[in-house]
C-alpha cells in the first residue's frame, strides 16, 4: 500500500511518526524551537489512548520517561540546547540502567539561551558526549520532513533493539519547515519491540544478557520483582564495586550497539561516484550542499555529497573509502568545528580536508559551500 | 546451662529454634541456645513465658534496645553485642524488637 | 513477632546504615504498614532517590527503582502513569527531597498523583559525610557550615500543604506503631500522600553535634514541638483518574 501525500511541518511529522512507532507516553517541557512536537503529541496521544504529560522542568522530563518505559512503555521527550542540557544526568541513568527511550533535541543557536529560534548544529557533540562517564550513544540526524518521520522510527526501532536511549538531532530549520512528505503506510515499515524474558520470576537476572549482549526486559508489576539502579551494579541490578564486573558491565554496553553496526550506522552518498572533491555535511547544511553541488556541476566540478545519517556511532569505514577517492572534502557545519574532529580522524591525512563553519544563526548558503569547492577543485 | 550448636533451618518464616538443653543459674530457669540462623549466628534466650532472639551476627551494638529496655533486661557483651542478662524480667514491651534499626533482637 | 523476612532481599543484608541508624526502624514500620494492608509485592513499586534513606530500596523484595539525586517522583510520576494498578511509595531524605528535589514534591503534591512519599528527614545529608542541609537546625555545625549553620531551616509539610497535597502527615521513628499506621494510612489515601518522618543520623550528625547515643538521639524525636499525626486529609481528583477521563474526552467518550 503507498503512503499519503502530505503537507507536513518537521516537528508535526516526528510526532506522527512516534505514534506510528507504538509510542504510548510523551513528557516534555516547552521550548522553542521543539513545542510543536509537545502540543502534536498533547493532542494526538490521548485520542490513542496514551498518556500525555507536561512536566515541571526537563529534568522531570526525562526522569518520566524512563519511569513510563519501565513501566512497559514506549515514550518519546523532546527539547532543544538548554532543556538538552538539563537532561543529561537522567540520560545517562537510562543507558547505564538500559531503559529504551527517544530523545528528540532540535538544535538552535548556543550556547545558553542563544537563539531560540534559529538554527545551529552545536549539539553533535554533546549528543555524543554530554553525559558523564563512559557511555555509547546512538544519534540519527535527519534532513527533510520525511527524513524525521523515517527515522523517528528507526529511533524507536533501535531503542527497543539495543534497550538503550537514542537521540534524534535535527536544526530548527528542519523542523520548522514544512515540505510535501509522503507519509509511509504502516506495511511500509516495521516495528520492533524489546526483548521480553522468558524465564521464571525466580531465575529472573534483569542486567544477564544472552550473547546479542541485551538483556531480557520485564515492566513493573509482573509479578518479576527486581531492582533497578544508576550505581553500577551486576547482573542482577544490586549495586557492586567488584573491578570485574564493573568492567563486564562497560564493555558490554560499549558491545550492544558497536556490534549493531549494520542496523544503526546509515549515510548517504549523493553523485560521490565519480567526485573529486566531496562535501561532508547533515542536516540544513546538506540541503545547500545539494544545491551547490546542482550548480557546481554544471561548472564541470566533479563535487558529490557524503552525508551521515547516524552521527553516532560515526560511519568511519564508509568515509575512509571515500577519502582515498576525492582530493578534497569539504566540511560545512553550523559550528565551529565539531564533527570535522572525526572526519580528521577517520580521514588520517589521506586527503586534504576543508572547513566552512558558520555560527551566526543562517544557515549555511549553497553560495558558501559553492565558493569552497571553488576555491579547491 | 548447656549450650548447643544447632543448625536452623532455612524458612521464610519465624525464626525456628530448637532446645537442647535448658540449664540453670542460681537466679532463675533459663536457657540459651547458639544457633546458626538461615541470616547469619543468633542466639535465643528462652522461658515459658518470653523468648528474646538475638541475631549477633546483625548486631551493631548501637545500644538502643539496652537503653530503652524498661526493665533493664540487656547489657552489652564484651564483643560489643547486646547480651540478654535477666531474661525473667522481661515484660514483652517490645521497645526492643521495635526500635532496633537491624532487625537484630527480636521478642516473642 | 513481626516476620520482616518475608519482605527483605536476604542476598542485600544486612543493609548499610551505620549503627544507631534511624533509618532502620523506619524500614520496619513500612514493612509493617504494607502487611497490614496485605499488599501483594509484586504489586508495590518503591521509587528512591539518592541518600541514606534511598538506599532502602535496594532491601525490599518488590519492583525497586533507586534513580537520580532528587528526581525519584519524577520516576515515580512516569512510573505511576504507566502502570497506575501498582502501589508506588517514593522513599526520599530531606536533602533529596527538598534542596534538589523540592520542585518536584511541589508538583507531585499539585498533581496530587497516587503516590506516598516517605521524606526520611534527619536534619543532614548523611550519606555524603555530613553537609548541612535547608532543615538542619541553626547554628548546629556541619562539615559545609564549620561555623555554625547560618541558614533556617523549613517546615515541608506547610510547603505541600500549599502546593495542594491532599493527605500530609508527620510521624517520627521512636513512635514506631503510630508511624506504622501513618504509613498504611498514606498508601491507601487515594492522592498524593506526604509524610515527613523525623529520623536519626548519630554516627555522623548527631556525634558533631554532640546530640547522644542512639537510643537518646531516638527518644528525643518524641520531644519534637512539631504537630505529629494526620495534619491534612482532603480528597481531589486524583491525576491518572484524570488523565483517563482525558483520554475518555479526546476518544469523543466522555
Amino acid at each position: 500500500m503507498q503512503g499519503t501525500v502530505r503537507l507536513m511541518q518537521g516537528n508535526q511529522a516526528c510526532a506522527h511518526a512516534a505514534i506510528a512507532a507504538g509510542c504510548t507516553f510523551f513528557a516534555g517541557y516547552p521550548i522553542t524551537p521543539s513545542s510543536e512536537i509537545a502540543e502534536e503529541l498533547a493532542r494526538l496521544l490521548p485520542r490513542m489512548g496514551g498518556k500525555f504529560i507536561q512536566m515541571e522542568d526537563e529534568i522531570a522530563a526525562m526522569a518520566a520517561c524512563i519511569g513510563a518505559s519501565i513501566g512497559g512503555h514506549k515514550v518519546l521527550t523532546a527539547t532543544s540546547g538548554p532543556g538538552f542540557s538539563l537532561k543529561q544526568e537522567n540520560l545517562g541513568f537510562a543507558v547505564y540502567t538500559e531503559i529504551p527511550c527517544v530523545v528528540v533535541n532540535v538544535m538552535r543557536g548556543g550556547p545558553s539561551t542563544g537563539l531560540p529560534t534559529s538554527p545551529a548544529q552545536g549539539d553533535v557533540m554533546q549528543a555524543r558526549w554530554g553525559t558523564h562517564g563512559d557511555h555509547p550513544m546512538v544519534v540519527l540526524a535527519p534532513a527533510s520532513v520525511r527524513e524525521i518521520y523515517d527515522l523517528t522510527i528507526q529511533a524507536f526501532n533501535l531503542s527497543e533493539l539495543c534497550r538503550t536511549p537514542v537521540i534524534l538531532l535535527y536544526d530548527e530549520v528542519i523542523g520548522h519547515m514544512r515540505e510535501k512528505t509522503e507519509v509511509p503506510d504502516p506495511s511500509q515499515f516495521k516495528i520492533i519491540d524489546r526483548k521480553q524474558s522468558t524465564s521464571s520470576p525466580d531465575a529472573y537476572l534483569p542486567y544477564k544478557s544472552d550473547e546479542d549482549d541485551v538483556p531480557a526486559f520485564v515492566r513493573f508489576g509482573e509479578g518479576y520483582r527486581y531492582h533497578i539502579t544508576g550505581l553500577a551494579h551486576d547482573e542482577r541490578g544490586f549495586p557492586t564495586q567488584n573491578p570485574r564486573v564493573v568492567e563486564a558491565k562497560q564493555r558490554r554496553l560499549h558491545r550492544k550497539v558497536e556490534q549493531r553496526r549494520e542496523e544503526i550506522v546509515a549515510h548517504e552518498a549523493f553523485l560521490l561516484d565519480d567526485a573529486e572533491i566531496a562535501i561532508f555535511a547533515y542536516g540544513v547544511t546538506a540541503r545547500s550542499a545539494r544545491a551547490a553541488i546542482r550548480t557546481a556541476r554544471k561548472e564541470g566540478i566533479r563535487v558529490g555529497l557524503f552525508r551521515p545519517i547516524s552521527l553516532w556511532p560515526f560511519p568511519d569505514l564508509e568515509l575512509e573509502k571515500l577519502a582515498g577517492q576525492v582530493k578534497a572534502i569539504v566540511v560545512a557545519e553550523m559550528n565551529l568545528g565539531q564533527l570535522i574532529y572525526e572526519v580528521d580522524r577517520v580521514v588520517h591525512g589521506q586527503t586534504r580536508i576543508v572547513a566552512y563553519q558558520k555560527a551566526s544563526g543562517e544557515p549555511v548558503h549553497p553560495e558558501e559551500i559553492l565558493t569552497a569547492v571553488r576555491e579547491h577543485r | 546451662m548447656v549450650i548447643g550448636e544447632s543448625h536452623l533451618p532455612l524458612t521464610t518464616s519465624h525464626f525456628w529454634w530448637s532446645v537442647i538443653g535448658r540449664g540453670s543459674s542460681d537466679r532463675e530457669v533459663r536457657g540459651e541456645i547458639v544457633g546458626r540462623h538461615a541470616l547469619g549466628l543468633s542466639k535465643v534466650y528462652a522461658s515459658d513465658k518470653v523468648a528474646i532472639t538475638v541475631l549477633e551476627d546483625w548486631c551493631k551494638g548501637c545500644e538502643i534496645c539496652v537503653e530503652v529496655c524498661t526493665k533493664n533486661c540487656l547489657a552489652m557483651n564484651a564483643l560489643g553485642i547486646v547480651e540478654v542478662v535477666d531474661l525473667e524480667a522481661c515484660n514483652k514491651c517490645l521497645l526492643c524488637d521495635l526500635l532496633c534499626p537491624d532487625f537484630a533482637i527480636c521478642v516473642e | 513477632m513481626f516476620d520482616y523476612e518475608q519482605y527483605f532481599r536476604r542476598e542485600m543484608m544486612p543493609h548499610i546504615w551505620c549503627k544507631g541508624c534511624g533509618n532502620g526502624v523506619i524500614l520496619k514500620a513500612l514493612l509493617r504498614a504494607i502487611h497490614r494492608l496485605d499488599l501483594s509485592k509484586d504489586q508495590i513499586a518503591m521509587v528512591s532517590g539518592i541518600g541514606c534513606s534511598s538506599r532502602l530500596t535496594g532491601y525490599v523484595d518488590c519492583n525497586t527503582l533507586h534513580t537520580t539525586h532528587g528526581r525519584a517522583l519524577a520516576f515515580a510520576t512516569g512510573l505511576k502513569l504507566a502502570r497506575p494498578e501498582v502501589t508506588v511509595i517514593v522513599i526520599t531524605g530531606d536533602g533529596d527531597g527538598l534542596a534538589i528535589g523540592g520542585n518536584h514534591l511541589i508538583h507531585a503534591a499539585r498533581r496530587n498523583i497516587d503516590l506516598t512519599c516517605l521524606l526520611f528527614n534527619n536534619q543532614i545529608y548523611g550519606m555524603t559525610g555530613g553537609q548541612v542541609s535547608p532543615t538542619t537546625p541553626e547554628e548546629l555545625f556541619s562539615t559545609t557550615s564549620p561555623y555554625g549553620n547560618i541558614e533556617a531551616h523549613f517546615d515541608p509539610c506547610r510547603l505541600v500543604e500549599g502546593a495542594g497535597g491532599t493527605f500530609v502527615a508527620r510521624g517520627t521513628a521512636f513512635r514506631t506503631i503510630p508511624l506504622e499506621k501513618l504509613i498504611a494510612e498514606g498508601i491507601q489515601h487515594k492522592g498524593f500522600s506526604f509524610i515527613e518522618i523525623l529520623s536519626t543520623c548519630p554516627e555522623i550528625h548527631g556525634r558533631r553535634n554532640k546530640l547522644g547515643t542512639p537510643a537518646e538521639m531516638l527518644q528525643a524525636l518524641a520531644k519534637t514541638t512539631l504537630p505529629t499525626g494526620v495534619l491534612r486529609k482532603t480528597s481531589a481528583p486524583e491525576y491518572t483518574e484524570v488523565c483517563e477521563g482525558i483520554i475518555a474526552r479526546a476518544q469523543g467518550r466522555g
